[in-house]
């Protein structure tokens, strides 16, 4: 990548560069030399709502489960099967790091809770976005009692952010994708286009949603500079919002 | 101070008076089960000094164990002023065994030593096991943040700004990933104060 090229890193792709197999993350890390890097508050956010959230309830499993295989077990029992996955991927990190007896376990899951996922979130970025001043960016795991707690949601009721603001200001391009992914056979982006006409409508409905991944795709696409490439593992999601906004799209290909 | 010696039973029914008289310094009471003693009861002022002097212990081991890992790095840093390609291996397996001991002592000190030490711990895995090889002017940066250790009040946010410091010398103690992450940074962070 030459220094001109801006490269804007979402959310799966933050979570790749801890978890994925070495070859991917050797391949991201290469992807990224020279490159001007980018990401925001709001790719904050769902970082901290996802994966630093998954390390708290990896954490109370390992405090939990007197045999360490067993942990593996609790994680397959998991009620939401995305966390579950995570879980599991940052278990591979840390047997990948060398890090199997359970007070190791617990030590190391904890300094990743403290601040070392947040550091990988921040190397190598050269410009933190913030846009949308997402409240829930701001937000870091507590310890409480033998745990941890991380506020990861928030409520329409109290503003915390300038999310509709922000969107407001897209009007033309809620537009384009309202009419452009009306009739998409992919029910999921049929919904992201109903969802636009929405917000054409009133912005403030997108307050409060932050669970939902089809709002979450959507912002990243538009808070994406014109002139930066967006670097995703979600291309099915995210090609049908880039092509019609005109933005540029990479995905690791390991 | 008298040490009263009671089953469970007998100190479940005598509880109220008897954490009146922990309380009140009078007694100490050691709970047995089977004439085993399992537990004691003592006041909360003297659970205090216990903790306070159990930190100072810890604290002075602490710093003891540092010294000899700064020795140890100090020997090996000049040895690698010679001539050829030294082979760290040896450096590491002695450098593990004082990182185990000053992580646990750095336990009792405070969570943002024990944070340190652990990732110290760390890297010093991930050279001994991995593919990744030390590289003698790794060891520099790796003094540096031992160093910090002698720093009786560190928080937190100085463990963090400890593992950016290592990130940016290319020392990915959590999730190694081999190639050069310092080719991330247009420039090295400056060192944590």
């Amino acid at each position: 990548m030459s220094a001109s090229t801006r490269i804007f890193l979402d959310t799966t792709v933050q979570i790749e560069r801890v978890t994925a197999t070495r070859a991917c993350q050797e391949e991201i890390v290469r992807a990224l030399v020279g490159a001007q890097v980018i990401t925001s508050t709001y790719v904050l956010g769902e970082y901290l709502r996802t994966l630093v959230q998954d390390a708290l309830v990896l954490y109370n499993l390992v405090l939990q489960t007197e045999q360490p295989h067993d942990v593996e077990t609790r994680i397959a029992q998991l009620l939401n099967k995305k966390s579950a996955s995570r879980c599991l991927l940052l278990w591979a990190s840390l047997h990948r790091a060398g890090v199997y007896e359970p007070a190791n376990l617990l030590r190391t899951l904890r300094v990743y809770i403290e601040y070392g996922l947040i550091n990988r979130f921040m190397v190598g970025i050269d410009e933190l976005l913030d846009a949308t001043a997402c409240g829930l960016a701001r937000e870091h795991p507590a310890p409480q009692g033998e745990t941890y707690r991380l506020r990861t949601q928030c409520t329409r009721l109290v503003k915390e952010c300038d999310l509709a603001e922000r969107l407001a200001e897209h009007r033309p391009h809620l537009r384009t994708l309202a009419d452009g992914l009306k009739d998409h056979p992919d029910a999921a982006l049929a919904r992201t286009g109903v969802f636009c006409a929405r917000l054409l409508e009133d912005p403030d409905v997108a307050r409060g949603r932050n669970c939902t991944w089809y709002l979450g795709d959507l912002v990243i696409a538009l808070e994406l500079p014109s002139d930066a490439a967006l670097y995703t593992t979600n291309r099915r999601h995210f090609e049908p919002l880039c092509s019609l906004l005109g933005r540029q799209i990479y995905t690791p290909q390991t | 101070m008298m040490e009263l010696r009671l089953s469970v039973t007998e100190a479940r029914n005598r509880l109220p008076v008897l954490v009146g008289e922990v309380a009140e310094g009078k007694n100490q009471v050691v709970i047995t089960t089977r004439n085993e003693p399992k537990a004691v009861i003592i006041g909360y002022e003297a659970f205090q000094r216990q903790q306070r002097l159990r930190v100072q212990g810890a604290w002075r081991v602490l710093t003891e164990l540092v010294s000899e890992a700064q020795a140890l790095l100090r020997t090996t840093q000049e040895g690698c002023r010679g001539e050829g390609e030294p082979d760290l291996y040896l450096f590491l397996v002695s450098f593990a065994d004082l990182l185990r001991d000053i992580w646990e002592a750095g336990e009792e000190v405070s969570q943002a030593h024990a944070s340190i030490a652990s990732e110290l711990l760390d890297v010093n895995r991930i050279y001994l096991a991995g593919d990744d090889r030390l590289r003698p002017e790794q060891l520099a940066p790796l003094a540096h943040v031992l160093t910090l250790l002698t720093r009786r009040e560190l928080t937190m946010e100085d463990a963090a700004q400890a593992d950016r410091y290592l990130l940016s010398h290319g020392i990915n103690a959590m999730f190694p990933v081999q190639g050069d992450l310092v080719a991330l940074y247009d420039e090295q962070e400056p060192e944590p104060a």
